[in-house]
Protein backbone atom coordinates (compact mmCIF):
# COMPACT_ATOMS: atom_id res chain seq x y z
CA UNK A 1 0.00 0.00 0.00
CA UNK A 2 2.75 2.59 0.83
CA UNK A 3 6.56 1.57 -0.15
CA UNK A 4 9.24 3.69 0.45
CA UNK A 5 12.51 2.14 -1.16
CA UNK A 6 15.58 4.55 0.26
CA UNK A 7 14.40 7.59 0.32
CA UNK A 8 16.35 10.55 1.32
CA UNK A 9 15.63 14.39 1.15
CA UNK A 10 17.73 16.96 2.24
CA UNK A 11 16.57 20.61 2.34
CA UNK A 12 18.60 23.13 0.01
CA UNK A 13 20.64 24.58 3.02
CA UNK A 14 22.56 20.90 2.90
CA UNK A 15 20.60 18.79 6.35
CA UNK A 16 19.34 15.79 5.64
CA UNK A 17 16.14 15.25 7.04
CA UNK A 18 15.70 11.76 6.06
CA UNK A 19 18.71 9.40 5.45
CA UNK A 20 18.22 6.15 3.38
CA UNK A 21 14.28 5.05 4.93
CA UNK A 22 12.90 2.01 3.55
CA UNK A 23 9.21 1.61 4.98
CA UNK A 24 6.25 -1.14 4.08
CA UNK A 25 2.83 -0.43 5.23
CA UNK A 26 0.53 -3.31 4.14
CA UNK A 27 -3.33 -2.47 2.98
CA UNK A 28 -5.35 -2.30 6.33
CA UNK A 29 -2.37 -1.43 8.49
CA UNK A 30 -2.54 1.09 11.71
CA UNK A 31 0.80 2.37 11.89
CA UNK A 32 2.31 4.85 14.11
CA UNK A 33 5.54 7.39 13.77
CA UNK A 34 7.08 8.51 16.53
CA UNK A 35 10.15 10.63 17.19
CA UNK A 36 11.25 13.74 18.80
CA UNK A 37 10.51 17.14 16.93
CA UNK A 38 12.50 17.38 13.57
CA UNK A 39 13.41 13.68 13.66
CA UNK A 40 11.65 13.34 10.01
CA UNK A 41 8.36 11.51 10.91
CA UNK A 42 6.66 14.88 9.56
CA UNK A 43 8.76 14.37 6.13
CA UNK A 44 7.72 11.13 5.44
CA UNK A 45 4.23 11.86 5.86
CA UNK A 46 4.03 14.90 3.90
CA UNK A 47 6.20 12.67 0.85
CA UNK A 48 2.95 10.03 1.62
CA UNK A 49 0.51 13.09 0.59
CA UNK A 50 3.19 14.65 -1.75
CA UNK A 51 3.55 17.80 -0.74
CA UNK A 52 7.48 17.29 -0.40
CA UNK A 53 9.14 15.28 -2.98
CA UNK A 54 12.47 13.00 -2.31
CA UNK A 55 15.87 13.58 -2.87
CA UNK A 56 16.35 10.43 -4.07
CA UNK A 57 14.30 7.01 -3.93
CA UNK A 58 10.88 5.61 -5.49
CA UNK A 59 7.65 6.21 -3.56
CA UNK A 60 4.89 4.07 -4.41
CA UNK A 61 1.19 4.47 -2.90
CA UNK A 62 -1.44 2.31 -3.98
CA UNK A 63 0.71 1.18 -6.29
CA UNK A 64 1.90 4.43 -8.10
CA UNK A 65 5.26 6.14 -8.43
CA UNK A 66 4.20 9.51 -6.79
CA UNK A 67 7.90 10.42 -7.31
CA UNK A 68 7.65 10.76 -11.10
CA UNK A 69 4.32 12.07 -10.39
CA UNK A 70 2.97 14.66 -12.86
CA UNK A 71 2.03 18.17 -10.90
CA UNK A 72 -1.25 18.30 -12.87
CA UNK A 73 -1.75 14.38 -11.34
CA UNK A 74 -1.67 15.28 -7.48
CA UNK A 75 -4.90 16.55 -6.88
CA UNK A 76 -6.27 13.47 -8.33
CA UNK A 77 -4.14 11.38 -6.06
CA UNK A 78 -4.55 13.33 -3.07
CA UNK A 79 -8.19 12.59 -3.24
CA UNK A 80 -7.67 8.75 -2.41
CA UNK A 81 -6.38 10.26 0.92
CA UNK A 82 -7.54 11.69 4.18
CA UNK A 83 -5.61 13.99 5.72
CA UNK A 84 -5.59 14.58 9.32
CA UNK A 85 -3.11 18.03 11.51
CA UNK A 86 -3.05 19.37 14.42
CA UNK A 87 -4.35 22.66 14.07
CA UNK A 88 -7.24 20.98 12.45
CA UNK A 89 -7.17 23.37 9.17
CA UNK A 90 -10.71 24.09 8.77
CA UNK A 91 -12.34 27.02 7.35
CA UNK A 92 -13.47 29.31 9.55
CA UNK A 93 -16.83 30.72 8.06
CA UNK A 94 -17.91 27.77 6.84
CA UNK A 95 -20.47 25.81 9.01
CA UNK A 96 -19.43 21.66 10.20
CA UNK A 97 -21.14 20.75 7.41
CA UNK A 98 -19.84 23.05 4.29
CA UNK A 99 -16.41 22.13 5.52
CA UNK A 100 -16.90 18.21 5.41
CA UNK A 101 -19.08 19.03 2.26
CA UNK A 102 -16.08 21.17 1.28
CA UNK A 103 -13.44 18.12 0.28
CA UNK A 104 -16.14 16.89 -2.34
CA UNK A 105 -17.28 20.12 -3.70
CA UNK A 106 -13.76 20.34 -5.15
CA UNK A 107 -13.76 16.81 -6.73
CA UNK A 108 -17.11 17.99 -8.53
CA UNK A 109 -19.50 16.02 -6.54
CA UNK A 110 -23.14 17.94 -6.84
CA UNK A 111 -25.09 18.62 -3.82
CA UNK A 112 -27.67 15.76 -3.77
CA UNK A 113 -24.41 13.47 -4.23
CA UNK A 114 -22.60 15.47 -1.18
CA UNK A 115 -25.35 15.44 1.76
CA UNK A 116 -25.54 11.87 1.97
CA UNK A 117 -21.72 11.14 2.57
CA UNK A 118 -21.49 14.27 4.61
CA UNK A 119 -24.40 12.81 7.01
CA UNK A 120 -22.81 9.47 7.02
CA UNK A 121 -19.43 10.84 8.27
CA UNK A 122 -21.12 13.25 10.63
CA UNK A 123 -22.78 10.55 12.07
CA UNK A 124 -19.37 8.52 12.49
CA UNK A 125 -17.87 11.18 14.12
CA UNK A 126 -20.97 11.80 16.35
CA UNK A 127 -21.49 15.41 15.50
CA UNK A 128 -24.69 15.67 13.74
CA UNK A 129 -26.26 17.85 16.27
CA UNK A 130 -23.88 20.28 15.28
CA UNK A 131 -23.46 20.26 11.76
CA UNK A 132 -24.54 23.86 11.09
CA UNK A 133 -22.15 25.35 14.26
CA UNK A 134 -19.44 27.23 12.88
CA UNK A 135 -15.58 26.14 13.82
CA UNK A 136 -14.62 28.98 16.37
CA UNK A 137 -18.46 27.92 18.49
CA UNK A 138 -16.55 24.05 19.32
CA UNK A 139 -14.57 22.32 21.45
CA UNK A 140 -10.82 21.50 20.29
CA UNK A 141 -11.91 17.79 20.21
CA UNK A 142 -15.32 18.45 18.10
CA UNK A 143 -13.73 20.80 15.74
CA UNK A 144 -10.41 17.61 14.89
CA UNK A 145 -13.56 15.41 14.75
CA UNK A 146 -14.71 17.84 11.99
CA UNK A 147 -11.10 17.24 10.57
CA UNK A 148 -11.47 13.61 11.03
CA UNK A 149 -14.84 13.63 8.77
CA UNK A 150 -13.90 15.82 5.72
CA UNK A 151 -10.92 13.15 5.92
CA UNK A 152 -12.80 10.18 5.55
CA UNK A 153 -15.96 12.03 3.56
CA UNK A 154 -15.01 10.56 0.36
CA UNK A 155 -13.65 6.97 1.68
CA UNK A 156 -10.03 7.07 1.08
CA UNK A 157 -8.08 4.05 0.89
CA UNK A 158 -5.63 6.20 3.69
CA UNK A 159 -5.76 8.15 6.37
CA UNK A 160 -2.63 10.39 7.63
CA UNK A 161 -2.80 11.87 10.47
CA UNK A 162 0.09 14.72 11.79
CA UNK A 163 -0.06 14.56 15.30
CA UNK A 164 -4.14 14.49 15.79
CA UNK A 165 -4.00 15.07 19.46
CA UNK A 166 -1.40 17.25 20.03
CA UNK A 167 -3.79 20.10 20.85
CA UNK A 168 -6.09 18.20 22.82
CA UNK A 169 -6.83 17.09 26.23
CA UNK A 170 -6.41 13.63 27.02
CA UNK A 171 -10.57 12.75 26.73
CA UNK A 172 -10.79 14.54 23.35
CA UNK A 173 -7.75 12.67 22.23
CA UNK A 174 -9.12 9.16 23.13
CA UNK A 175 -12.09 10.36 21.08
CA UNK A 176 -10.08 11.25 17.63
CA UNK A 177 -8.14 7.74 18.66
CA UNK A 178 -10.87 5.32 19.06
CA UNK A 179 -12.30 7.12 15.60
CA UNK A 180 -9.59 6.54 13.94
CA UNK A 181 -9.15 2.84 14.90
CA UNK A 182 -13.08 2.46 13.93
CA UNK A 183 -11.82 3.98 10.38
CA UNK A 184 -8.98 1.37 10.35
CA UNK A 185 -10.81 -1.08 11.07
CA UNK A 186 -13.50 -0.83 8.37
CA UNK A 187 -10.24 -0.92 6.13
CA UNK A 188 -8.74 2.20 5.69
CA UNK A 189 -4.95 1.91 6.53
CA UNK A 190 -4.26 4.72 9.07
CA UNK A 191 -0.30 5.99 9.43
CA UNK A 192 -0.43 8.57 12.48
CA UNK A 193 3.12 10.87 13.60
CA UNK A 194 2.73 11.63 17.15
CA UNK A 195 4.61 12.32 20.75
CA UNK A 196 1.70 10.85 22.72
CA UNK A 197 3.70 7.94 24.67
CA UNK A 198 0.47 7.05 26.52
CA UNK A 199 -1.05 6.62 23.43
CA UNK A 200 0.78 4.62 21.47
CA UNK A 201 1.41 2.06 24.81
CA UNK A 202 -2.30 1.94 24.60
CA UNK A 203 -3.40 1.42 21.49
CA UNK A 204 -0.32 -1.73 20.64
CA UNK A 205 0.02 -1.30 17.28
CA UNK A 206 2.49 -1.32 14.83
CA UNK A 207 4.81 1.66 16.41
CA UNK A 208 8.03 2.95 13.81
CA UNK A 209 10.50 5.14 15.56
CA UNK A 210 12.49 7.98 13.39
CA UNK A 211 15.25 9.53 14.85
CA UNK A 212 17.78 11.95 12.96
CA UNK A 213 15.63 10.93 9.53
CA UNK A 214 16.61 7.18 10.38
CA UNK A 215 14.22 4.26 11.10
CA UNK A 216 15.55 3.01 14.15
CA UNK A 217 13.24 0.64 15.38
CA UNK A 218 10.08 -0.62 13.76
CA UNK A 219 7.56 -3.42 16.25
CA UNK A 220 4.21 -5.02 15.44
CA UNK A 221 2.03 -3.79 18.41
CA UNK A 222 4.76 -1.60 19.76
CA UNK A 223 5.51 0.47 23.03
CA UNK A 224 6.26 3.81 23.10
CA UNK A 225 8.65 3.69 25.85
CA UNK A 226 9.86 0.44 24.83
CA UNK A 227 10.70 1.68 21.57
CA UNK A 228 12.91 4.69 22.87
CA UNK A 229 14.63 2.73 25.77
CA UNK A 230 15.83 0.45 23.36
CA UNK A 231 17.51 2.74 20.92
CA UNK A 232 18.78 4.08 24.52
CA UNK A 233 20.46 0.93 25.15
CA UNK A 234 21.75 0.70 21.72
CA UNK A 235 23.53 4.21 21.39
CA UNK A 236 24.32 4.82 24.54
CA UNK A 237 21.69 8.11 25.56
CA UNK A 238 21.15 7.62 29.58
CA UNK A 239 17.57 9.27 28.65
CA UNK A 240 14.60 7.62 29.60
CA UNK B 1 -13.62 24.10 -19.65
CA UNK B 2 -16.58 21.85 -20.17
CA UNK B 3 -16.08 20.69 -16.03
CA UNK B 4 -15.66 24.74 -15.52
CA UNK B 5 -18.69 25.39 -16.56
CA UNK B 6 -20.22 22.56 -14.98
CA UNK B 7 -19.30 23.71 -12.16
CA UNK B 8 -20.34 27.23 -12.75
CA UNK B 9 -22.87 27.46 -10.39
CA UNK B 10 -20.75 26.43 -7.28
CA UNK B 11 -17.92 29.06 -8.62
CA UNK B 12 -21.03 32.04 -8.86
CA UNK B 13 -22.12 31.03 -5.24
CA UNK B 14 -18.77 31.27 -3.66
CA UNK B 15 -17.77 34.35 -5.85
CA UNK B 16 -21.01 36.11 -4.23
CA UNK B 17 -20.53 34.56 -0.49
CA UNK B 18 -16.91 35.96 -0.71
CA UNK B 19 -17.45 39.37 -1.75
CA UNK B 20 -19.95 39.93 0.85
CA UNK B 21 -17.99 38.85 3.14
CA UNK B 22 -14.55 40.60 2.82
CA UNK B 23 -16.87 43.78 1.96
CA UNK B 24 -14.73 46.15 2.03
CA UNK B 25 -11.62 44.93 -0.18
CA UNK B 26 -14.86 44.62 -2.66
CA UNK B 27 -15.49 47.84 -2.55
CA UNK B 28 -11.53 48.32 -2.64
CA UNK B 29 -11.10 46.40 -5.60
CA UNK B 30 -14.30 48.28 -7.41
CA UNK B 31 -13.47 51.88 -6.21
CA UNK B 32 -9.65 50.97 -7.71
CA UNK B 33 -11.02 49.89 -11.19
CA UNK B 34 -13.90 52.98 -11.11
CA UNK B 35 -11.48 55.43 -10.21
CA UNK B 36 -8.85 54.27 -13.01
CA UNK B 37 -11.58 53.53 -15.65
CA UNK B 38 -12.65 57.42 -15.02
CA UNK B 39 -9.08 58.39 -15.53
CA UNK B 40 -8.51 56.11 -18.69
CA UNK B 41 -12.00 57.45 -19.72
CA UNK B 42 -10.80 61.03 -19.75
CA UNK B 43 -7.98 60.46 -21.12
CA UNK B 44 -9.93 58.62 -24.43
CA UNK B 45 -12.50 61.69 -24.39
CA UNK B 46 -9.42 63.90 -24.41
CA UNK B 47 -7.93 61.79 -27.43
CA UNK B 48 -11.30 61.52 -29.44
CA UNK B 49 -12.25 65.17 -29.29
CA UNK B 50 -8.30 66.13 -30.21
CA UNK B 51 -8.44 63.65 -33.01
CA UNK B 52 -11.85 65.33 -34.47
CA UNK B 53 -10.38 68.62 -33.61
CA UNK B 54 -7.49 68.35 -35.98
CA UNK B 55 -9.35 66.22 -38.29
CA UNK B 56 -12.05 68.87 -38.34
CA UNK B 57 -9.39 71.60 -39.13
CA UNK B 58 -7.05 69.37 -41.95
CA UNK B 59 -10.37 68.66 -43.64
CA UNK B 60 -11.28 72.22 -44.39
CA UNK B 61 -7.93 72.85 -45.95
CA UNK B 62 -7.83 72.87 -49.94
CA UNK B 63 -5.48 73.40 -52.50
CA UNK B 64 -6.26 76.83 -54.56
CA UNK B 65 -5.05 76.18 -58.26
CA UNK B 66 -4.74 79.85 -59.75
CA UNK B 67 -4.74 79.52 -63.63
CA UNK B 68 -3.15 81.61 -66.30
CA UNK B 69 -5.37 83.93 -67.88
CA UNK B 70 -7.10 83.37 -71.18
CA UNK B 71 -7.33 79.43 -70.71
CA UNK B 72 -10.38 78.50 -73.13
CA UNK B 73 -13.28 76.72 -71.52
CA UNK B 74 -11.95 72.80 -73.09
CA UNK B 75 -8.73 73.74 -71.77
CA UNK B 76 -10.18 74.61 -68.21
CA UNK B 77 -12.18 71.46 -68.35
CA UNK B 78 -8.97 68.98 -69.50
CA UNK B 79 -7.41 70.60 -66.70
CA UNK B 80 -10.06 69.71 -64.25
CA UNK B 81 -10.27 66.21 -65.51
CA UNK B 82 -6.20 65.87 -64.95
CA UNK B 83 -6.47 67.40 -61.50
CA UNK B 84 -9.67 64.86 -60.94
CA UNK B 85 -7.82 62.03 -61.61
CA UNK B 86 -4.53 62.70 -59.11
CA UNK B 87 -4.23 59.80 -56.34
CA UNK B 88 -6.41 60.83 -53.11
CA UNK B 89 -8.22 63.60 -54.70
CA UNK B 90 -12.02 64.41 -53.42
CA UNK B 91 -13.29 67.20 -55.74
CA UNK B 92 -12.21 69.40 -58.40
CA UNK B 93 -14.22 72.43 -57.85
CA UNK B 94 -14.20 75.31 -60.69
CA UNK B 95 -14.36 78.79 -59.07
CA UNK B 96 -14.44 81.45 -62.07
CA UNK B 97 -13.01 85.05 -61.76
CA UNK B 98 -16.66 86.78 -61.70
CA UNK B 99 -17.52 83.53 -58.61
CA UNK B 100 -14.15 85.06 -57.11
CA UNK B 101 -15.02 88.51 -56.91
CA UNK B 102 -18.37 87.71 -55.93
CA UNK B 103 -17.05 85.65 -53.01
CA UNK B 104 -14.83 88.77 -52.00
CA UNK B 105 -17.48 90.80 -52.35
CA UNK B 106 -19.80 88.43 -49.68
CA UNK B 107 -16.53 88.01 -47.22
CA UNK B 108 -15.83 92.04 -47.23
CA UNK B 109 -19.39 92.73 -47.54
CA UNK B 110 -18.61 95.96 -49.54
CA UNK B 111 -19.76 96.31 -53.19
CA UNK B 112 -16.91 97.01 -55.13
CA UNK B 113 -17.64 97.51 -58.31
CA UNK B 114 -15.35 96.51 -61.25
CA UNK B 115 -15.59 100.20 -62.25
CA UNK B 116 -13.95 100.90 -59.46
CA UNK B 117 -10.67 99.21 -59.88
CA UNK B 118 -10.42 99.20 -63.73
CA UNK B 119 -10.96 95.23 -64.73
CA UNK B 120 -11.43 92.08 -62.58
CA UNK B 121 -7.99 91.16 -61.54
CA UNK B 122 -8.66 87.92 -60.10
CA UNK B 123 -7.61 84.66 -61.84
CA UNK B 124 -9.98 81.55 -62.61
CA UNK B 125 -9.19 79.02 -60.04
CA UNK B 126 -10.00 75.31 -59.29
CA UNK B 127 -10.48 74.54 -55.42
CA UNK B 128 -9.04 70.81 -54.64
CA UNK B 129 -10.31 68.62 -51.86
CA UNK B 130 -8.36 65.93 -50.79
CA UNK B 131 -9.81 62.12 -49.58
CA UNK B 132 -6.20 61.96 -47.51
CA UNK B 133 -4.33 65.20 -46.62
CA UNK B 134 -1.19 63.30 -45.90
CA UNK B 135 -1.10 63.48 -49.60
CA UNK B 136 -1.59 66.80 -50.02
CA UNK B 137 2.08 68.32 -50.88
CA UNK B 138 2.15 65.86 -53.54
CA UNK B 139 -1.04 66.05 -54.85
CA UNK B 140 -0.07 70.28 -55.10
CA UNK B 141 3.23 69.11 -56.58
CA UNK B 142 1.87 67.43 -59.48
CA UNK B 143 -1.42 69.82 -60.24
CA UNK B 144 2.14 72.57 -60.37
CA UNK B 145 3.38 70.65 -63.10
CA UNK B 146 0.90 70.87 -65.63
CA UNK B 147 0.31 73.80 -68.29
CA UNK B 148 -2.31 76.94 -67.50
CA UNK B 149 -1.54 76.26 -63.83
CA UNK B 150 0.10 79.56 -62.50
CA UNK B 151 -0.12 79.09 -59.14
CA UNK B 152 -0.63 76.28 -56.19
CA UNK B 153 -1.03 77.20 -52.48
CA UNK B 154 -2.12 75.00 -50.21
CA UNK B 155 -1.04 76.74 -46.72
CA UNK B 156 2.28 74.19 -46.35
CA UNK B 157 3.40 75.40 -43.00
CA UNK B 158 0.26 75.37 -41.06
CA UNK B 159 -0.89 71.70 -43.17
CA UNK B 160 2.11 70.04 -41.85
CA UNK B 161 1.98 71.44 -38.65
CA UNK B 162 -1.55 70.55 -38.14
CA UNK B 163 -0.94 66.87 -39.96
CA UNK B 164 2.49 66.26 -37.29
CA UNK B 165 0.28 67.77 -34.71
CA UNK B 166 -2.62 65.23 -35.24
CA UNK B 167 -0.20 62.37 -35.51
CA UNK B 168 1.64 63.02 -31.89
CA UNK B 169 -2.16 63.28 -30.36
CA UNK B 170 -3.19 60.17 -31.84
CA UNK B 171 0.12 58.55 -30.89
CA UNK B 172 0.66 59.96 -27.18
CA UNK B 173 -3.04 59.45 -27.02
CA UNK B 174 -2.40 55.32 -27.32
CA UNK B 175 0.93 55.32 -25.42
CA UNK B 176 -0.95 57.18 -22.21
CA UNK B 177 -3.68 54.56 -22.92
CA UNK B 178 -1.89 51.54 -22.93
CA UNK B 179 0.39 52.93 -19.72
CA UNK B 180 -3.37 53.22 -17.79
CA UNK B 181 -3.89 49.79 -18.68
CA UNK B 182 -0.44 48.78 -17.58
CA UNK B 183 -1.09 50.72 -14.37
CA UNK B 184 -4.60 49.68 -13.95
CA UNK B 185 -3.94 45.71 -14.67
CA UNK B 186 -0.49 46.03 -11.86
CA UNK B 187 -2.89 47.73 -8.95
CA UNK B 188 -5.85 45.60 -9.47
CA UNK B 189 -3.73 42.45 -9.55
CA UNK B 190 -1.75 44.06 -6.54
CA UNK B 191 -5.14 44.47 -4.45
CA UNK B 192 -6.73 41.59 -5.58
CA UNK B 193 -3.50 39.70 -4.18
CA UNK B 194 -4.52 40.80 -0.71
CA UNK B 195 -7.93 39.30 -1.08
CA UNK B 196 -5.82 35.89 -2.16
CA UNK B 197 -3.54 36.29 1.10
CA UNK B 198 -6.52 36.69 2.99
CA UNK B 199 -7.76 33.34 1.74
CA UNK B 200 -4.17 31.41 1.39
CA UNK B 201 -5.69 29.07 4.07
CA UNK B 202 -8.49 28.39 2.08
CA UNK B 203 -6.49 27.67 -1.01
CA UNK B 204 -4.21 25.19 1.27
CA UNK B 205 -7.07 22.87 2.14
CA UNK B 206 -8.27 22.94 -1.05
CA UNK B 207 -5.15 21.81 -2.31
CA UNK B 208 -4.52 19.56 0.22
CA UNK B 209 -8.16 17.51 -0.46
CA UNK B 210 -7.29 17.42 -3.96
CA UNK B 211 -8.56 20.48 -5.25
CA UNK B 212 -7.02 21.17 -8.90
CA UNK B 213 -5.94 24.23 -9.86
CA UNK B 214 -8.55 25.56 -12.12
CA UNK B 215 -10.82 25.06 -9.39
CA UNK B 216 -9.25 27.12 -7.39
CA UNK B 217 -8.79 29.99 -10.14
CA UNK B 218 -11.77 30.04 -10.93
CA UNK B 219 -13.71 31.66 -8.18
CA UNK B 220 -10.93 34.45 -7.90
CA UNK B 221 -11.00 35.19 -11.64
CA UNK B 222 -15.39 35.52 -11.42
CA UNK B 223 -14.22 37.41 -8.57
CA UNK B 224 -11.63 39.73 -10.69
CA UNK B 225 -14.01 40.12 -14.10
CA UNK B 226 -16.87 41.04 -11.57
CA UNK B 227 -14.59 43.98 -9.95
CA UNK B 228 -13.22 45.11 -13.48
CA UNK B 229 -17.27 45.14 -14.64
CA UNK B 230 -19.00 46.73 -11.98
CA UNK B 231 -16.17 49.48 -11.55
CA UNK B 232 -16.04 50.01 -15.50
CA UNK B 233 -19.51 50.12 -15.43
CA UNK B 234 -20.05 52.93 -12.72
CA UNK B 235 -16.88 54.96 -14.25
CA UNK B 236 -18.77 54.58 -17.26
CA UNK B 237 -21.51 56.23 -16.10
CA UNK B 238 -20.32 59.03 -14.11
CA UNK B 239 -18.18 59.81 -17.34
CA UNK B 240 -21.56 60.17 -19.65
CA UNK B 241 -23.34 61.92 -17.22
CA UNK B 242 -20.39 64.22 -16.77
CA UNK B 243 -19.96 64.38 -20.56
CA UNK B 244 -23.64 65.65 -21.23
CA UNK B 245 -23.41 67.86 -18.48
CA UNK B 246 -20.49 69.64 -19.04
CA UNK B 247 -20.56 69.37 -22.76
CA UNK B 248 -22.59 72.43 -23.20
CA UNK B 249 -21.06 74.93 -21.22
CA UNK B 250 -17.59 74.39 -22.50
CA UNK B 251 -19.59 74.88 -25.90
CA UNK B 252 -21.17 77.93 -24.22
CA UNK B 253 -17.40 79.38 -23.10
CA UNK B 254 -15.85 78.60 -26.29
CA UNK B 255 -17.77 78.95 -29.01
CA UNK B 256 -15.25 78.48 -31.66
CA UNK B 257 -14.66 74.68 -30.78
CA UNK B 258 -16.30 71.89 -32.34
CA UNK B 259 -17.13 68.82 -29.98
CA UNK B 260 -17.58 65.62 -30.45
CA UNK B 261 -21.42 65.07 -29.87
CA UNK B 262 -22.35 62.67 -26.33
CA UNK B 263 -24.73 60.22 -28.53
CA UNK B 264 -21.65 59.69 -30.64
CA UNK B 265 -18.69 59.17 -28.09
CA UNK B 266 -20.58 57.54 -25.18
CA UNK B 267 -21.39 54.34 -26.56
CA UNK B 268 -18.02 53.64 -28.03
CA UNK B 269 -16.18 54.91 -24.86
CA UNK B 270 -17.99 53.03 -22.52
CA UNK B 271 -17.38 49.92 -24.78
CA UNK B 272 -13.67 50.56 -24.35
CA UNK B 273 -13.60 51.11 -20.77
CA UNK B 274 -16.20 47.97 -20.03
CA UNK B 275 -14.09 45.70 -21.72
CA UNK B 276 -10.77 47.10 -20.67
CA UNK B 277 -12.20 46.66 -17.15
CA UNK B 278 -13.30 43.21 -17.79
CA UNK B 279 -9.52 42.11 -19.48
CA UNK B 280 -8.23 43.74 -16.26
CA UNK B 281 -10.28 42.62 -13.89
CA UNK B 282 -9.74 39.25 -15.39
CA UNK B 283 -5.64 39.04 -16.05
CA UNK B 284 -5.26 41.13 -12.68
CA UNK B 285 -6.98 38.20 -10.59
CA UNK B 286 -5.22 35.82 -12.64
CA UNK B 287 -1.85 36.79 -12.56
CA UNK B 288 -1.93 37.30 -8.53
CA UNK B 289 -3.57 33.78 -7.80
CA UNK B 290 -1.35 32.20 -10.15
CA UNK B 291 1.36 33.89 -8.17
CA UNK B 292 -0.21 32.43 -5.07
CA UNK B 293 -0.36 28.71 -6.29
CA UNK B 294 3.10 28.97 -7.23
CA UNK B 295 4.18 30.00 -3.91
CA UNK B 296 1.95 27.75 -2.01
CA UNK B 297 4.01 24.98 -3.97
CA UNK B 298 7.52 25.79 -3.60
CA UNK B 299 7.09 27.60 -0.17
CA UNK B 300 5.70 24.26 1.36
CA UNK B 301 8.15 22.36 -0.62
CA UNK B 302 10.78 22.55 2.27
CA UNK B 303 8.70 22.22 5.51
CA UNK B 304 9.89 19.02 7.60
Amino acid sequence: MIEFHNICYTYPNGVKALDEVDLYVEKGEFVFLVGSTGSGKSSILKMIYREIVPTSGDIYVNDRDITDMKRSQVPEFRRSLGVVFQDFKLIPYKTVYENIAYALEVTGFNSKQIRPKVEKALELVNLADKAKRFPHELSGGEQQRTSVARAIVADPLIVIADEPTGNLDPESSWDIMELLDKINKKGATVVMATHNKEIVDLMEKRVILVTNGKILSDEEEGHYSVAVKKINSITGNPKK
Amino acid sequence: MIKNLVNFPYFLKEVVFNMRRNLIMSVASVSTVMILSLILGFFIISVMNLNFLSRRIVSDIQIAVYLEDGLSEAEVKLLQNRIAVIEDVKEVRFISKEEALANIRAKLGTSIEIEDIGTNPLPDSFEVTMIDYNKIENAANLIKENSGVDEVRFGEDITKNLLSLSAAVRVAGVIIVISLIAATVFIVSNTIRITVYARRREISVMQLVGAENWFIRWPFVIEGILYGLIGSILASVILAAAYSAFLPHILQALPFLTLVKPSALIFRTSFMIISTGILVGLSGSWISVNKYLKNFVSRTKYYV
